[in-house]
């Protein structure tokens, strides 16, 4: 049964990425990914239930599985927002 | 910054008159009270708000017109508000392409929209998008209606130096040089100021080595006008791509260039005009008005008082370009914030050193502009291969994940700057519900005036020291307060009254207006006896349920620096 939350917890999730930054500013690029996941564990951690660990990490593996990796395209930008709008929107060549 | 311009829809740009200045015809070197350097937004705004208190001043520009290319198109409300006080929204108002709503994608996936239209009802929308060549010719004009205000164009500052209490300028015309003193200068002449040289100003902060495209061009699209911002756009190759409409179907685009792009050769016309193809389609007419290459800074001179010569806008705090139009419109709030402070110490209100308190309320509104750009233009640029996995993570998880979305960071909207941690607002003593606070602009609410007439609120805080009282004229406790309150109006720094009656209670006659939606005493949590005190920048500087003259008295005091 599904406990992960993904709805928005953090009161101040500017200053928490801006946190993020710093940490990775202060370690520098090449120690910056063993950060993260050092706080990936401290996290985990902290949380300390086994079950919504294990869901998140399922939440991360899927939705990185499904991310869009492919080099196809270029479309013009009409299709994409026709796409978004609709074509009640009104995607009809311009005059200039 | 390279710039190819052309005249930008239906707007033709202006060639303002040289006209020889006195100090040139009558050979005698010119002493004023107020100059300005640089017609910009900001510049023109100073000279407008001067007029508009019956000041006399001197502007001075280098060109003859306004500003040309792809500069700043986001007007926010606060601004508009600051506009209106001085005579000159309705026409902005008028040109303009109102917008609320952004959506932020990634490839093709829809990640978020939001909505900054409000709740209820008010006179300026969130933002408008109007080119800052309107918004500088309107103001042009709106200068014209003051006599005291003279615009020299095609008059450089080539030099500054100040002794005593006066600034000394020195001048470069068509018809020659010249020199003029004034007792105070308002510099607001950009990013590249002059002036911040030649009284050595350097700034103080980063710049950033990303370089973006930014281009007007004309196309009758058919879609709403809501702002775009992709992230991996799928029809170009950048990391980024937004999108704006502005009116007379020309759209604001906005990408970022690779590291090995040459900057001159992508805004050449014939590379700039196929990119543009890719990215509209083959089949779609356009027509580039204008485009250039910008990299951008996030930086400030240590003070924007500098004895009597006072930085503002762009002269003074450099902002990323995604910080959400806070550019411009912070620097409107500048201006905003500066001149009837300086009104007041030109008649003798207030001593020079109130001046000082437009450092005080100006700087760390300009440092949490620049931190807020920072994060923006972060999320956008990362500048490290982990900040961008960081970066990726929110994108890759935001599609399903509430939490992941508010970490998207395509720059946070302009709003208007509180000032409540200024010494020179009176904290609290009685208590008030809702989200205002002395210290912050005010906020909108409709009115019905003596007549019946509909008009807003913020309109009647005219620039001057402003007094709302709310409550039923009819009553005695109203007449009783109303009574003192016209004692105010005669102090040395009067205080103009706005009474303003329940929607229960008929105003008609009294010459008050009122409150027949609700909304001013839902924002304001108003009963009948509670009166709010505007400064002339429209903050405010108190609130108090009940009037009392002396306590207004004081407050008025501590605003002006004389307490």
């Amino acid at each position: 049964m599904a406990k992960l939350d993904l709805s928005l917890q953090l009161s101040a999730p500017d200053e928490i990425y801006r946190a993020l930054i710093d940490l990775i500013d202060q370690v520098g690029d090449d120690s910056g990914p063993g950060a993260m996941a050092a706080l990936s564990l401290t996290l985990a951690n902290q949380l300390g239930n086994d079950e919504i660990v294990l869901e998140a990490i399922d939440f991360v593996r899927t939705a990185y599985a499904s991310a869009d990796s492919s080099d196809a395209r270029p479309a013009p930008i009409t299709d994409a927002l026709t796409a978004f709008f609709g074509n009640e929107a009104g995607n009809g060549s311009a005059k200039t | 910054m390279s710039e190819t311009v052309r005249p930008s829809g239906k707007f033709e740009y202006p060639s303002y008159d040289f006209v020889p200045p006195s100090e040139l015809t009558g050979g005698k070197a010119g002493r004023h009270r107020v100059v300005i350097v640089g017609g910009g937004i900001a510049g023109l705004t100073a000279a407008a708000d001067l007029g508009s208190r019956g000041i006399d001043c001197i502007l001075l520009d280098d060109n003859n017109t306004v500003s040309a290319g792809s500069r700043s198109i986001g007007q926010a409300k606060r601004s508009l508000e600051i506009w209106d006080r001085i005579g000159c929204a309705d026409r902005m108002q008028a040109a303009g392409q109102a917008w609320s709503v952004g959506n932020i994608l990634c490839g093709d996936e829809h990640l978020l929209s939001f909505d900054l239209s409000y709740e209820k009802k008010q006179k300026f929308p969130p933002f408008l998008t109007l080119p800052q060549y309107y918004v500088e010719s309107f103001l042009v004009d709106r200068c014209r209606d003051f006599p005291g205000v003279e615009i020299r164009w095609l008059n450089r500052v080539k030099n500054a130096s100040q002794t005593g209490d006066l600034v000394t300028l020195e001048v470069e015309t068509p018809d020659g040089d010249y020199s003029l003193e004034s007792e105070w200068v308002i510099v607001a002449d950009g990013v590249r100021s002059n002036m911040r040289e030649y009284l050595n100003l350097p700034f103080e902060g980063g710049s950033f080595e990303d370089r973006f495209v930014i281009a007007d061009v004309k196309v009758l699209f058919g879609f709403p006008p809501q702002r775009m911002f992709w992230f991996d756009p799928p029809f170009i190759d950048s990391p980024i791509f937004l999108l704006h409409q502005q009116r007379e179907g020309i759209w604001r685009v906005d990408w970022q260039l690779g590291p090995d792009d040459d900057s001159e050769s992508e805004i050449e016309p014939g590379n700039a005009n196929r990119k543009l193809a890719q990215i509209l389609g083959k089949d779609v007419e356009f027509d580039i008005q204008n485009i250039s290459v910008y990299r951008f800074g996030a930086r400030r001179i240590p003070k924007f008082r500098v004895g009597r010569v006072l930085f503002a806008s762009d002269a003074a705090h450099q902002l990323s370009p995604f910080g959400g139009g806070r550019g411009g419109n912070s620097g409107v709030q500048d201006i905003d914030n500066l001149v009837w402070k300086l009104a007041m110490v030109l008649d003798g209100s207030a001593p020079d050193d109130f001046l000082e308190s437009y450092d005080r309320e100006r700087i760390p509104v300009a440092d949490e502009n620049i931190e807020l750009s920072n994060s923006g233009a972060e999320f956008i640029t990362p500048t490290s291969r982990t900040s961008k996995a960081l970066r990726q993570a929110v994108l890759t998880l935001a599609p399903a994940a509430g939490f992941a979305r508010a970490f998207i960071n395509t720059g946070r909207m302009s709003i208007t700057a509180s000032l409540r941690s200024s010494p020179l607002v009176t904290p609290d003593r009685d208590k008030f519900a809702g989200k205002l606070a002395p210290g912050d602009a005010p906020v909108e609410a409709p009115l019905h005036d003596a007549n019946g007439t509909e008009t807003w609120f913020v309109q009647q805080l005219t620039g001057h020291f402003t007094l709302m009282l709310y409550g039923d004229p009819a009553a005695e406790a109203t007449q009783s307060d109303l009574t003192h309150l016209a004692k105010l109006g005669e102090d040395p720094i009067p205080v103009r009254t706005v009474p303003v009656a329940p929607l229960t209670a008929i105003a008609s006659g009294s010459g008050g207006f009122t409150d027949h939606t609700g909304q001013l005493a839902e924002i304001y949590d108003l009963v009948p006896g509670s009166c709010y005190l505007f400064r002339p920048d429209q903050h405010i500087v108190g609130r108090w349920r009940r009037f009392d003259i002396e306590t207004v008295r004081q407050a008025i005091g501590r605003s002006t620096g004389q307490v």
